[in-house]
């Protein structure tokens, strides 16, 4: 890309606005169900002349709470990390804690873990998918996608004991076991998923009305996508295949055979926003079929490797990056060596590196454009302040 | 002074139906929804939900009566009432069944027309009075829309003008008949083709989905409404359903025969009283059942399609629905003038349409049965779950 | 994890005239430490030296360096910075630190070479305090902009009221706490 500093200086002139512009705020408080983002607009007419992203609304300090709390201890926090998506987070905290701490995790751990990340998956990406619906104006595919989201609560309550919020995963394995008619149960659902993909994509993916406001929206080419950062869903729906859980060969996902999911310009160009919604639906397929290739192969065993009470890791740090339905969550640990608490947690999202992109690409766009673009991204605000 | 004094009182018994009905319809719409949405919708209050209605507007009525500090208080104040009242007046002269009329007016569907446009001058004040750049981009939106789909909706009626020969609403009921060859709708392709023209622009008069840009929850948090509440509030409410009511009329008078149950003597100007009670409810009955057809097929669209972008709702309109709009008045000419009624081809274009919209019919049926065996999706088709 | 020793002896090589440590060698993850003045050349390399070709950036974090004394006095030793570039191919990654020092601690802006960096900055300039030269936003993101202060430092005291908000409460349960009775 070729970018001098004198475009990226002009990009931004924060308090300056010129006549017939009006500035609106889109503010904190939306009837859409990403969270507290606040936007600061100003519209010539319809169209967007600048747009200002202003987070912090949802800043727990989660990072600074990290450097009082013991390694084990920190687990519930990351669940609030992305609260939609639980699990994930909990897995990537332990596997960067396991990393550098060479921790063992037993064999049947390791598939509960890959089980419990594909069902949060398939969940967060039905949130994710409905939120886009519902905000373009279809209230009806929300309400299913939720009422589906509530069939797999009730399995996660069943493997992990809380519906959301799991706070399943332990240093070294699982919290808990389950037995073999929760995989029966798992086998019935997904049947019944697969029929409701089905129903899903012939009641909103294929409609006309559905396609025109998203086809052509918010085109993020290969390489603006790279620039950006963009992970997860967003870049493979720019055409960029890149997985983690292909390329970073962690937990067992090296042994399964699953299909990367990019985006091909169904309706309109590669990389607009009916891309990333499709790159979401198949993800979706995707993980169904994931979720039945781990019931055929998790067998007996333990769950939990003993892990010392008082865990000290050594000295030094660590990036470990895993794939979170929303892009790439990152957790970089420092650990003096001395202490039973991390030294310095650093959590990178990827909601966050998603939201860069807003100030280049609503430029030009129209208000109700803004909204569909930032659905399509799929950003929820606990993921990006943190 | 007993005339003025009976049409008083006829009036205000026919704004209680009026709100009434729109009430109720209110919450047949949720509970509809819901049904669609795999929940129930309300059933607490009274049986099967059906007083919920007067729940909301007691509530309503016993909330504190905000008006936001800077606004201009008379326009303020006075926008719902604009609204509510183009809606109202529009119900004047539709001719629910065959002597359920206000009054039997000569300009019936001009005089429709004309105060249908009322409303645009409620939004735009309700807009703009609220002090709230929201709500004002909310006005415009609205303004806008209604002013421009009032064309095609105008266009639609001519045809059906031009091949009844009148603008008396009950003429055009008498025109039609009972049974499905005789409605206007089948009556030639370009009044097929101006049922839809209609009905899609009296969609988006109604400022309902897929046009509900004016209202859209999550873009302007509610537009033109947001600085309202309580009582004003459900007026914007109560005008958009009862406006529901005025669609469905509209749509049966014009299209569907309204309420033409096929007798000789309604030729005749009717006169209160002439005609036995027996026939005269059974019209109205069946006016209500296509009218209730209609609503409900309005309703399943909200809660089915998204919602149009503002600059593609206006490349609908102007792109599309008016160059159909002329074309098929000009068609609707050059056929009432060689075509004359009641010969061969009109007869067999008729039964030829009628029978093509059935075909179409049962195979958008047999389309959604099947769908329904393939997702293997479970219906519960009980309505009062 | 795509970290390998051997992209971090390459990397040190291509930079060559500019002097670059690998240290923590032996662990999953080895850093090139970098000094301040040469990190955005060094940046710039790793991003457009055709061998290399890091166009993906993956993470910038940063962490105040401080030694505690044994009576628990918190002494400053400074900042360190670390980068985190990835390919776009296959993925592989290299890992980029710098050690700034305690007063005034300043680096140059890489927000022209990756689009999302300007974010990461803002979050560090926020929460910590480090300054970006030449960066085209520099303003604080997570915090309200009245807002005094860097949180993430290990020595940072919380003012008694923000706006007139007292920032502490008043402990209710004192009387019935253990270390009480």
């Amino acid at each position: 890309m070729n970018i001098t500093q004198e475009d990226i200086r002009s990009r931004i002139e924060i308090n300056s606005i010129s006549g017939n512009e009006i500035e609106v705020n889109m503010g904190p408080h939306h009837p859409s169900t990403h969270g507290v983002i606040r936007f600061i607009l100003h519209l010539d007419g319809e169209i967007v002349v600048r747009a200002t992203p202003d987070v912090g609304y949802l800043h727990r300090s989660i990072e600074k709470i990290a450097e009082k709390l013991p390694y084990s201890a920190f687990m519930p926090y990351t669940d609030r990390v992305d609260y939609v998506a639980p699990v994930n987070c909990n897995v990537g905290y332990a596997l960067a804690v396991e990393t550098m701490g060479n921790l063992e995790v037993p064999e049947r751990a390791t598939w509960l873990r890959m089980l419990g990340m594909e069902l949060t998956r398939i969940a967060s990406h039905l949130l994710g998918v409905g939120a886009l619906t519902v905000d373009l104006g279809a209230y009806t595919p929300f309400v299913h996608a939720l009422r589906e989201r509530e069939h797999i609560f009730d399995l996660m309550e069943i493997l992990t004991g809380t519906r959301m919020n799991n706070n399943y995963v332990r240093l070294g394995g699982v919290c808990q076991n389950v037995n073999d008619d929760f995989f029966e149960k798992l086998s019935k659902y997904l049947d019944h998923f697969v029929l409701f993909m089905d129903e899903f994509e012939r009641l909103i993916g294929l409609n006309k009305i559905f396609i025109e406001r998203l086809k052509g929206i918010g085109v993020v080419k290969a390489e603006e996508a790279i620039h950006f950062s963009l992970s997860g869903p967003n870049l493979r729906g720019s055409g960029v295949d890149i997985d983690l859980r292909k390329t970073d060969n962690y937990c067992f996902y090296d042994q399964l055979d699953f299909n990367v999911v990019v985006g091909k310009g169904k309706f309109g160009a590669v990389g607009d926003s009916y891309d990333r919604y499709d790159v979401r639906i198949e993800e979706m397929k995707q993980s169904e079929k994931l979720l039945r290739q781990i019931l055929s192969r998790i067998k007996d065993g333990e769950i939990q490797a003993k892990v010392p009470k008082k865990l000290i890791l050594p000295e030094g740090e660590l990036y470990h990056r895993t794939e979170a339905p929303r892009g790439e969550l990152g957790f970089h640990i420092i650990s003096d060596g001395k202490n039973l608490t991390p030294y310095r947690v650093k959590i990178r999202t990827g909601s966050f590196t998603a939201m860069t992109t807003l100030s280049d690409k609503l430029k030009g766009m129209m208000v109700a454009d803004v909204i569909a673009y930032f659905a399509s991204l799929d950003v929820v605000a606990p993921e990006v302040d943190r | 002074m007993n005339q003025l004094a009976y049409m008083i009182i006829f009036a205000v018994i026919y704004l209680g139906v009026i709100v009434v009905t729109a009430g109720v319809l209110t919450v047949i719409e949720r509970r509809i929804a819901g049904r669609m949405q795999s929940r129930i919708g309300p059933n607490r209050v009274g049986p099967q939900g059906a007083v919920q209605w007067i729940a909301d507007a007691l509530k309503a009525l016993q909330k504190e009566d905000i008006i936001p500090d800077q606004v201009h208080p008379f326009l303020f104040k006075i926008a719902p009432y604009l609204v509510f009242m183009g809606v109202f007046l529009t119900l004047v002269p539709i001719p629910f069944g065959a002597y359920a009329f206000m009054e039997d007016l000569d300009v019936g569907i001009y005089y429709v027309l004309a105060t249908a446009s009322f409303v645009v001058i409620g939004f735009m004040i309700g807009g703009w009075a609220s002090n709230n750049k929201w709500s004002l981009l909310g006005g415009m939106r609205s303004a806008a829309q209604m002013i421009s789909y009032e064309i095609p909706t105008a266009l639609a009626v001519v045809v059906i003008i031009l091949m009844a020969g009148s603008l008396n609403l009950n003429k055009i009921v008498q025109a039609q008949g009972a049974l499905p060859h005789e409605w206007y709708i089948f009556r030639n392709p370009f009044a097929f083709i101006a049922f839809f023209i209609f009905f899609i622009s009296a969609l988006a008069e109604g400022n309902r989905v897929p046009f509900d840009i004016p209202e859209a929850e999550s873009e302007l948090v509610s537009g033109y409404n947001t600085e309202y509440s309580g009582i004003r509030f459900l007026l914007f409410f109560l005008a958009e359903w009862a406006n529901l009511v005025v669609i469905g009329a509209l749509v049966t008078v014009l299209f569907f025969g309204g309420g033409n149950l096929g007798y000789e003597y309604l030729v005749q100007l009717p006169l209160p009283g002439r005609e036995p009670m027996k026939i005269e409810i059974l019209g109205f009955l069946w006016f209500c059942f296509k009218t209730s057809i209609f609503v409900f097929i309005i309703i399943w669209l909200r809660w089915t399609l998204p919602r149009v972008r503002i600059d593609q709702l206006m490349d609908i309109c102007w792109k599309y629905m008016v160059p159909i709009g002329f074309f098929i008045v000009m068609g609707t000419v050059l056929w009432v003038y060689f075509v004359p009624d009641n010969s061969q081809v009109d007869f067999i274009t008729r039964i030829v349409m009628t029978a093509i919209s059935t075909w179409i019919l049962i195979y958008f049926v047999y389309r959604v049965y099947r769908n329904l065996k393939i997702t293997k999706a479970k219906i519960h088709l009980n309505p009062f779950i | 994890m795509k970290y390998s020793i051997d992209i971090c002896d390459k990397l040190v090589q291509l930079v060559s005239p500019v002097s670059a440590e690998i240290i923590q060698r032996e662990s999953k993850m080895p850093i090139v430490k970098v000094s301040a003045q040469v990190l955005r050349k060094v940046i710039q390399i790793a991003m457009s030296n055709p061998e290399l070709k890091f166009n993906f950036l993956n993470n910038i974090s940063g962490t105040h360096l401080t030694e505690t004394s044994e009576e628990g006095e918190i002494k400053s030793r400074g900042f360190s910075l670390l980068y985190v570039l990835s390919r776009s191919d296959d993925f592989s990654s290299v890992v980029i630190g710098v050690d700034l020092p305690d007063l005034n601690p300043s680096v140059d802006s890489v927000d022209d070479i990756f689009g999302s960096a300007n974010w990461f900055e803002r979050e560090i300039y926020d929460l910590l305090g480090v300054v970006f030269n030449d960066s085209c936003d520099l303003r604080r993101i997570m915090l309200p902009d009245d807002w005094v202060g860097h949180p993430l430092r290990k020595d940072f005291q919380e003012k008694s009221s923000y706006n007139g908000i007292p920032t502490t409460r008043e402990d209710e349960l004192a009387a019935v706490r253990v270390d009480n009775l």
